[in-house]
């Protein structure tokens, strides 16, 4: 294989190719569903193909195709449309300095998922499937109920192999897992449902870890709870997010508007732009959030779906910090950017497959963990609630306005949980305030890492694979619900 | 692109070395994206691609597998592993609903599109519509070429193909102050007129400059075509009859219930000569043109043969792959009125050009929740006023559809699930719940 990649790369070098670079991957999947204890579905996959991105004078072309024989001529395509970019070209595409790579990683696996049989994985979601119906049957519902339950579980292996004309050629492989369980419970007028997912880089161990039947066991009481409450009270109250819920508060509001190519523009008819501007690393500086609030890109966190040697550009992975105490401190970038802030590529140039293009992906985005029980967070809550499990997400085009739902809210009085939960909880803000907002972050204890399998970007629309770890956070003054205020 | 000959070929290939009954599915696509940003190619790309997906039945076991490898050794692979999936499955609720063989229409395929829009081609385009932009502007979007093909088949024979193209551009306007400007356009069928949508878009952005704050709660909003695509999406999914099987639809137990506004019509209509005529669905099923809200009433559910068939039903022919009916030729029906009569006679509103970001709140009410975007202005006294900043709206469309006050004759093609044909609409006492 190196041959022929090196053969491609030589042919983009004479055709008249200041660069090039090539992405070859092949990608297997699994994938098992079932719902109410009957199997919907068992299916397997298989993609391979390759990327080939050429500049010429500063402009890009890039094209892609599945035949391998078929390398040579896609070559030609790229650098033809290469050419044709030109026609429409202000300012000469700048990619970053980089020495050529050569090196190999492998995503640590102790128990190969496509080695497992088809039977033990039905079996870990039949057990779930008891757990949840064991609470179901002996609860007692004020009205007729429907009971429903969904159950996944995938597996992904990405075999991945980089060159360029500097003479890079890395190899890598992935391998993640991804698992689900949805309890749901619907009555005549509304339908409530208490879910659980992971997706994390590793074997069948890292599914085994997440403990699932016990899972279950809890999302069937709080699914029985939830569907009999009340909906969660509107007004202003103090708030703590779950990691499970802090997941996306972080990809909302930090992760995609750090990302250099919004901030530039190259997304402003699609996924939005950016409220941030290159000015405020130094110039303008920023304040973010408290000093409670550190948040990092970290491509080294184990488990991470962000994890890697190499990025698609062939950049070794980085850890960037984005929000130092509150303070902004840097850019997800990559090689044709990273000039805008004078720096080199931070490591975040990525591509969902072999189809498309590297562009500026998360990798990790990571809050560091504080030092707080969640008991302590508790205490310092007079009134207020802890929000669990995104259900409904929004954001505006610059990511200031944010809308989020969750599943549950526990509610807290004086300083402790009262028992009591509440249905349909909605929080909203705007992203520096809300952040500023943050006065106490979980200890080591209670970090969790959350991983997310469909974050969209770019046209064509790529679904990446990130992840994100945080703690228990505590959030002062949050508007919740929706009522026409504020 | 992947011819029918060929495609009839691998199909009776792949099924004729399966031990059982076997249905496969090809699906074959060539896109050329140009994205521009800053008045400039960014990006410029070309994929191309076709998967092959296999489907083994043995009573009521079913096993798929998917491939990209059109080897004799890829294939032979591809049954290998089906039927050792198979192997080990357990039961599921059904045997294998046979693909029909049941004739439809042919679907005509001209490649017209791709004539016009190759990569040199959209280049010309984007460089006459660039021309158009002023100082102090720049524009960003995507002028896309879709070329597909779509091929079924069983080991008994069955055989249906589909050959299609589609363009889809959309451009935001942007002046140097921030402020943005919209146009989209798309099609299967005639050429759009991509430098128009410039011309749009320069048009909304010069007005959109120097926004005020709107006030919040409830407002007389006037949508663009654009916008109202936008609602009809999530509209759409609802009918779905596993989404109301599974408490995730409105529509779950309204059946023949006036739920919307008299005024409102929607249908799903793959004989509309501007949609795409996609005349069979993924289960080979002939597509049926169905009305989904009739003068308000919830008239049809959406099936493929499984769901169907718990529903003692037959299919509509709406499967998309996934479980359930989606609807593919979404078509609202027209009004008496126009945009401009619409602003005209409305005291005091909000036009809004586009909605961002827009989701699901809580499916089962209709709540969604999303914000204005690229050009959201205020009507006094029957004009357009001054721009309005960012806004979010909150609330149920079981409310907004029943608050329709006026909507337009003419229609455009939006895309959105599928492409759809949609008019301008006016509503009542659309909720606003934040500032951006």
């Amino acid at each position: 294989m190196k041959e022929q990649l090196t053969k491609a790369m030589q042919l983009a070098r004479e055709l008249g190719a200041d660069f090039a670079d090539i992405r070859m991957k092949d990608i297997r999947m699994e994938s098992l569903r079932m719902e109410d204890g009957a199997l919907m579905s068992a299916s397997n996959s298989r993609s391979q193909g390759f990327g080939v991105r050429v500049y010429v004078g500063g402009a890009m072309g890039f094209a892609a195709g599945s035949d391998a024989a078929k390398m040579e001529e896609v070559v030609r395509e790229a650098y033809a449309i290469a050419q044709a970019s030109k026609t429409l070209l202000n300012v000469p595409a700048r990619l970053d300095e980089k020495k050529a790579a050569q090196g190999t990683y492998k995503t640590p696996v102790e128990i190969d998922p496509f080695g497992v049989s088809i039977s033990e994985k039905l079996a870990l979601l039949g057990a779930c499937e008891k757990s949840i119906r064991g609470v179901w049957e002996g609860h007692n519902f004020s009205q007729q109920m429907k009971f429903k339950t969904s159950m996944n579980m995938d597996f992904r292996s990405d075999a991945v192999i980089f060159a360029d004309t500097d003479g890079s050629y890395i190899v890598q492989d992935f391998c993640q897992g991804t698992a689900f369980v949805g309890a749901t419970i619907i009555s005549d007028s509304d339908t409530q449902e208490r879910s659980y997912i992971n997706v994390v880089r590793g074997g069948f161990e890292g599914i085994k870890a997440m403990d699932l039947p016990n899972k279950a066991h809890g999302l069937a009481q709080e699914a029985a709870a939830i569907i009999e409450a009340e909906d969660c009270p509107s007004g202003v109250f103090d708030v703590i997010l779950t990691p499970r819920q802090m997941f996306l508060q972080i990809h909302e509001s930090v992760g995609h508007p750090t990302e250099l190519d919004r901030v530039m523009g190259s997304e402003a008819a699609y996924a939005g732009r950016s409220f941030i501007e290159p000015a405020n690393l130094k110039e303008k500086p920023l304040t973010y959030g408290s000093e409670q609030v550190t948040i990092v890109a970290d491509a080294h966190c184990p488990g991470g779906l962000g994890t890697f040697a190499f990025d698609d550009e062939g950049v070794p992975a980085q850890c960037v910090t984005l929000i130092d105490k509150g303070k902004f401190t840097g850019f997800q970038t990559s090689r044709d950017n990273a000039h805008v802030i004078g720096k080199n590529s931070g490591g975040a140039g990525l591509s969902d497959g072999w189809r498309n293009l590297p562009l500026v992906r998360m990798t990790n985005i990571n809050m560091l963990h504080g030092d707080k029980t969640m008991d302590e967070l508790i205490a310092g809550i007079e009134y207020g609630f802890i929000f669990d499990e995104n259900k409904s997400w929004s954001i505006d085009d610059l990511r200031v306005n944010f809308q989020f739902a969750c599943e549950i809210a526990h509610e807290i009085k004086n300083g402790k949980r009262t028992g009591k939960v509440f249905k349909n909880p909605i929080y909203s803000g705007k992203t520096t305030e809300f952040w500023a907002s943050c006065d106490g972050v979980g200890n080591k204890d209670t970090w969790e890492l959350v991983g997310v399998p469909n974050c969209g970007k770019g046209q064509p629309t790529q679904i990446m694979r990130v992840s994100h770890g945080s703690s228990p956070s505590r959030f002062r003054n949050v508007k919740v619900g929706v009522q026409d205020v504020g | 692109m992947l011819d029918r000959n060929t495609a009839q070929e691998i199909i009776k290939k792949i099924t004729g070395q399966c031990k059982f009954y076997a249905q496969a599915r090809i699906t074959s696509s060539q896109q050329g994206t140009t994205r521009f940003a800053k008045s400039e190619i960014s990006q410029n790309v070309a994929i191309a691609d076709t998967t092959l997906t296999l489907i083994v039945y043995d009573g009521k076991k079913e096993a798929t597998v998917s491939t990209n490898v059109f080897t004799d050794e890829g294939l032979a692979q591809a049954v290998k592993d089906a039927e050792a999936l198979l192997a080990h499955v357990p039961e599921g609720e059904f045997e294998a609903f046979l693909y029909s063989q049941e004739a439809v229409k042919e679907a005509p395929y001209t490649g017209a599109l791709a004539r016009a829009f190759g990569v040199a081609e959209r280049a010309a385009l984007l460089k006459e519509g660039f021309a158009q932009i002023e100082a102090g502007y720049t524009a960003s979007g995507a002028l896309v070429l879709s070329q597909s093909v779509y091929a079924l088949g069983d080991s008994k024979g069955a055989f249906r193909y589909l050959q299609g193209e589609e363009v889809n551009f959309n451009t935001v306007i942007t002046h140097e102050d921030g402020t943005d400007g919209a146009g989209a356009c798309c099609s299967y069928t005639n050429t759009p007129d991509v430098v128009a949508q410039f011309a749009k878009a320069q048009a909304t952005a010069k007005a959109a400059r120097n926004p005020v704050e709107p006030t919040l709660g409830g407002h007389t909003v006037v949508l663009s075509p654009n916008a109202v695509g936008d609602l009809m999406y999530f509209l759409g999914i609802m009918f779905n009859a596993k989404a109301v099987d599974d408490g995730m639809s409105f529509a779950a137990g309204k059946l023949g219930e006036k739920v919307f506004g008299e005024n409102f019509t929607l249908r799903d209509d793959v004989n509309h000569p501007d949609l795409m005529k996609m005349y069979f669905d993924f289960e080979s099923t002939p597509r049926q043109a169905l009305p989904l809200i009739e003068n308000g009433v919830v008239k049809n559910y959406l099936y493929d043969n499984k769901r169907a068939a718990k529903h003692g039903v037959k299919s509509t022919g709406h499967s998309l792959g996934y479980a359930g009916g989606y609807p593919v030729n979404m078509v609202v029906e027209a009004g008496d009125s126009s945009l401009e009569e619409m602003i005209a006679s409305t005291k005091n509103g909000i036009f809004i050009n586009e909605f961002h970001y827009t989701n699901f709140v809580n499916p089962r009410n209709l709540q969604i929740t999303g914000l204005t975007r690229n050009g959201a202005f205020l009507i006094e006294d029957g004009k357009l006023g001054s721009a309005i900043s960012t806004v979010r709206f909150t609330g149920s469309l079981l409310e907004a559809f029943c608050n329709i006050t006026a909507i337009s004759k003419e229609r455009e093609l939006v895309s959105g699930f599928g492409i759809m044909l949609v008019p301008a609409m006016r509503i009542e006492n659309f909720h606003f719940t934040s500032k951006a």
